[in-house]
C-alpha cells in the first residue's frame, strides 16, 4: 500500500529510527511501510498521522489505493 | 538492580540451570568436548539474557521488537508455514516409508505410523486452535 510516510518524514527532518521511536515500532516496520511492502494497522496509521498533523486518509492515500484495489476486482463476474 | 524485561531474566535463569547441569555432567563424565561446548554456550546465553533484562535501553529495544506489529505478523506467518511444511513432510515421509517396507511389522512401518500420528496430532491441534480463534477474534 502506497503511503506518504517518507515524504512527511523527510519534510519533518526525522530519520526512520526517530520516527519508529516516536510511534513505538521498529525501524524495520517504518522501512517496510515506506517501501509499500507493509500496510500499517489502523492504530499505527493514526499515530503517524497525528504526529505529522495530517489525516489517516491523506497519510495512506486511501482514495488512490482504493482505486488500485478496485481495478483488481474488475474482472469479477 | 531493576529487572526491566522479566522474560529475558527468566531465560537467563533457565540458561544458568542448564549450564549447571552441563557442568555437573562434565564433572561426572570427565573432560568431554561436547559438554564443554554446551556449558560455554549456556554461560554465554545466560550472560546475554541477564545483560538485556537489566539494561533499560536493551529491554526497551527487545520489548518494542516483541510488540512490533510487523514482527508479530512475521512470527505468525512463519510459524504457520513451518507447521504446514512439517505436517505434510511427515505425512509424505510416512507414506513413502510404509510403501518401501514390505513387512507390515517392520521398523519402517513403525516409523511411518509414528509420522502419521504426528501428522494427525498436528491436524487436530490446528483444527482446534482455528475453531478457538474463529470464536474469539
Amino acid at each position: 500500500m502506497k503511503t506518504r510516510v517518507k515524504e512527511l518524514r523527510t519534510a519533518a527532518g526525522l530519520t526512520q529510527q526517530q520516527l519508529a521511536n516516536k510511534v513505538h515500532v521498529s525501524a524495520r516496520t517504518i522501512i517496510s511501510i515506506e517501501k509499500g511492502q507493509y500496510s500499517p494497522s489502523l492504530m499505527l496509521a493514526y499515530r503517524i498521522a497525528e504526529l505529522f498533523g495530517t489525516s489517516v486518509e491523506d497519510l495512506c492515500c486511501l482514495r488512490e489505493n482504493r482505486e488500485l484495489e478496485d481495478r483488481k476486482y474488475e474482472d469479477l463476474p | 538492580m531493576k529487572i526491566y524485561h522479566k522474560k529475558n531474566f527468566a531465560a537467563g535463569i533457565a540458561a544458568v540451570i542448564a549450564g549447571i547441569v552441563s557442568l555437573l555432567q562434565l564433572v561426572r563424565d570427565g573432560f568431554n568436548l561436547y559438554n564443554l561446548v554446551w556449558c560455554g554456550m549456556f554461560s554465554y546465553l545466560a550472560c546475554t539474557a541477564f545483560e538485556r533484562s537489566l539494561s533499560r535501553e536493551l529491554s526497551r529495544e527487545d520489548l518494542i521488537n516483541e510488540r512490533d506489529e510487523r514482527n508479530r505478523l512475521l512470527r505468525m506467518k512463519s510459524n504457520s508455514l513451518t507447521l504446514d511444511i512439517t505436517m505434510y513432510t511427515a505425512a509424505i515421509a510416512g507414506f513413502i516409508l510404509d510403501f518401501l517396507d514390505r513387512d507390515a511389522n517392520g521398523p519402517m512401518s513403525h516409523i511411518a505410523l509414528g509420522l502419521f500420528l504426528v501428522w494427525l496430532f498436528a491436524f487436530f491441534v490446528k483444527s482446534t486452535t482455528r475453531r478457538y480463534y474463529d470464536k474469539h477474534l
